[in-house]
């Protein structure tokens, strides 16, 4: 269970405000008088506009707020003498302090307590379009890293007054706001309660990196594939809570989370709801081909061409055996190896600029596997095998369901080279079982292929689609008319 | 993490038990499309259009007599057409057992060059395959060799 005591216990005076932040050169303290009182005020430089202070806080203190004794100045400043639209009221040093961190002013009315005046800068990062996730039409707002910014764009999308935010603090140190969204009377409770409940029970000191949120939030299985569904579209993010899903929004992440995730889920590209639905059911099948192969390729030719010769059209074999001549590995190894460098090739254009990384990228995959193939270390045949595997794997919507599928592809390529097609079948009964294990909020991970139902690999025309999945059981079935 | 060590070590062990040895890398493999099969007596002879021959007095003899020779592994899976000298179809019920039912028969007359046979056949494709052969005897279409030059009479 996280730790329910205050982080800042102590009495709420100016001495230990002021201890509290000792040595941060960025914290600010004044003292005002007011009608013969003394007033503190405290602020963060930076995570404060200093014009709204001054507007806002300290000319309302000095020309208006008037009263006897200093519990009249609390009274007054909280009804409204000193104007600003946000003023939360304090009494002890911990919110205070979490108040501070959060871009507030905290006004100190010593012995009757404080008030927060919400004077947040406005500078952040202006909304772009999304640059993994980009369409040809469609919605070109993506989240940014700033949690309000991000709960006003989906206030922009879902107008609707049933939406419902879920506000909290997760890490220690890093105090992380997370917000869960869902909207009320379409949303299972209990999904909803079940992402409340994962929140509430984190304690750790910094909820600051998606594998972090991630983790925490599904439980840290022993699994490569994602339980939890990224979007940096905000009108993703918005359908998939139409859907009936849960999203989950974290301060200084420019990402949306869905749960719970399934593998129809994963499959869908936003570009599928932006044509229509006969190109998209098409690409969709396109798309579930792709990952067949860029899963089964490797291993399926390693097995062939080891194993099962006979299974090759003579003219195929006799191209595949004319490029091998001289290439002094056998075919486990070239593709293994050649699939090792792939991994290589993309994790160097990753993390380079993005102009040098082009640049590595076209020196590793066409100068180098070109030469390569000249000086017969590897064969063409093999080389075509791993790129189209390759390429498969960025026809895949969801990056981490692409990276679970390049782990898996590697171990069903071990086993084609040890076992052929007995051991190729072997490795992907295992992956069906492990897929059949899994589960993301209580929805199973394979859910669109069980049940008996017809899976929902195409897209349906949208006047059809008059029901939300049951999948996630929620509350209104009802789509539309 | 010692659950999916558990997994991994079932799935190795199986494969291990279920694998066919260490299979035949592709690029060590001679694929043979064209065989011609000469009967002198109780011996029988193979040859291929890759250059290598074999003699015995069975036909796996003869198979195994080419595989010592060869200079790579023999694989007669791809074996499309079987050319027979005269009184070779005694061998036929044998030579099943190592070619595929669906390749073609030819009866020749006269020595082929057996390099460039498969692209005169592939032109010239048999209607008579080694399974319907074996099902009932069928007359065999004739390749006939002229000065080098191929003909095939049906």
């Amino acid at each position: 269970m996280p730790n329910q005591n205050p982080d800042y216990p102590g009495e709420l005076t100016d001495e230990n405000i002021r201890h509290i932040f000792r040595d941060a050169n960025d914290f600010m303290a004044r003292c005002l008088h007011c009608s013969g009182q003394v007033l503190y005020v405290y602020a963060i430089d930076g995570l404060i506009a200093s014009a709204y202070a001054s507007d806002y806080i300290f000319k309302p203190i000095t020309r208006h707020l008037q009263g006897e004794d200093m519990a009249a100045l609390y009274d007054h400043a909280m009804s409204g003498m000193i104007y600003n639209n946000v003023a939360v009221p304090c009494q002890d040093l911990d919110t205070a302090a979490k108040l501070l961190v959060n871009g507030f002013c905290v006004v100190l009315f010593p012995g009757v307590g404080a008030i927060g005046f919400e004077v947040k800068t406005p500078d952040k990062r202006g909304t772009s379009a999304p640059e993994v996730e980009n369409t040809v039409k469609g919605a070109k707002d993506a989240f940014v890293e700033t949690i309000r910014s991000n709960t006003s764009y989906i206030r922009r999308h879902l107008r609707s007054p049933d939406l419902r935010l879920y506000e909290t603090t997760v890490g220690r140190r890093s105090l992380t706001n997370v917000s869960v969204i869902w909207l009320e009377g379409i949303t299972n409770p209990d999904l909803v309660t079940a992402m409340k409940a994962r929140l509430d029970s984190i304690d750790i000191d910094g909820f600051l990196s998606p594998s972090a949120v991630e983790e925490y939030i599904t439980g840290s299985r022993t699994t490569a594939f994602p339980l939890l569904q990224y979007t940096e579209r905000t009108d993703r993010f918005c359908q998939g809570i139409l859907d009936g899903r849960v999203g989950l929004l974290v301060d200084g992440l420019p990402l949306g989370y869905l749960a719970p995730v399934d593998i129809g889920s994963l499959m869908e590209s936003p570009e599928d709801r932006s044509m229509d639905y006969i190109s998209a059911s098409c690409i969709r099948v396109l798309r579930y081909g792709a990952l067949l192969l860029s899963l089964l390729l490797p291993g399926l030719y390693i097995a062939m061409t080891t194993f099962h010769h006979e299974m090759l059209p003579l003219p195929l074999l006799r191209a595949i055996i004319e490029s091998k001549q001289s290439v002094p590995f056998s075919t486990a190894m070239e593709v293994l190896t050649l699939l090792i460098a792939f991994e290589l090739l993309q994790e160097s254009g990753l993390h380079l600029p993005q102009a040098i990384g082009q640049s590595v990228s076209v020196i590793g995959g066409i100068v180098v596997g070109t030469a390569a193939v000249e000086a017969k270390l590897i064969s063409p045949a093999a080389l075509i095998v791993v790129s189209v595997a390759g390429v498969c794997g960025f026809v895949q919507p969801n990056r981490d369901l692409a990276q679970a599928v390049r782990i898996w592809r590697f171990a069903l390529a071990g086993l084609g080279a040890v076992a052929g097609f007995f051991g190729v079948t072997l490795g992907a009964i295992a992956l069906l079982i492990h897929l059949s294990s899994l589960k993301s909020l209580g929805v199973e991970y394979l859910a669109p292929f069980a049940g008996g139902t017809a899976p929902g690999i195409l897209r349906k025309k949208l006047v059809q689609q008059k029901w939300r999945t049951r999948r996630y059981a929620g509350q209104d079935e009802r789509n539309q008319k | 993490m010692k659950r999916w060590l558990g997994y991994l070590l079932v799935i190795a062990v199986a494969a291990a038990l279920g694998s066919k040895g260490s299979g035949t890398d592709v690029g060590k493999l001679c694929p043979v499309q064209v065989l011609a099969v000469k009967g002198q007596g109780s011996v029988v002879t193979l040859q291929t259009d890759t250059g290598e021959q074999g003699t015995g007095r069975t036909v796996s003899q003869a198979v195994e007599a080419m595989r010592r020779t060869a200079s790579g592994e023999i694989f007669l899976d791809t074996v499309d057409y079987l050319l027979l000298s005269e009184g070779a179809e005694k061998w036929l019920p044998e030579l099943k057992d190592h070619l595929r039912p669906s390749c073609r028969l030819y009866h020749t007359y006269g020595k082929p060059d057996m390099e460039t046979a498969g692209t005169y056949l592939e032109q010239h494709p048999s209607q008579v395959t080694l399974r319907l052969w074996l099902a009932g005897e069928w007359n065999l279409p004739k390749l006939i060799i002229r000065e080098g030059r191929m003909e095939l009479e049906p």
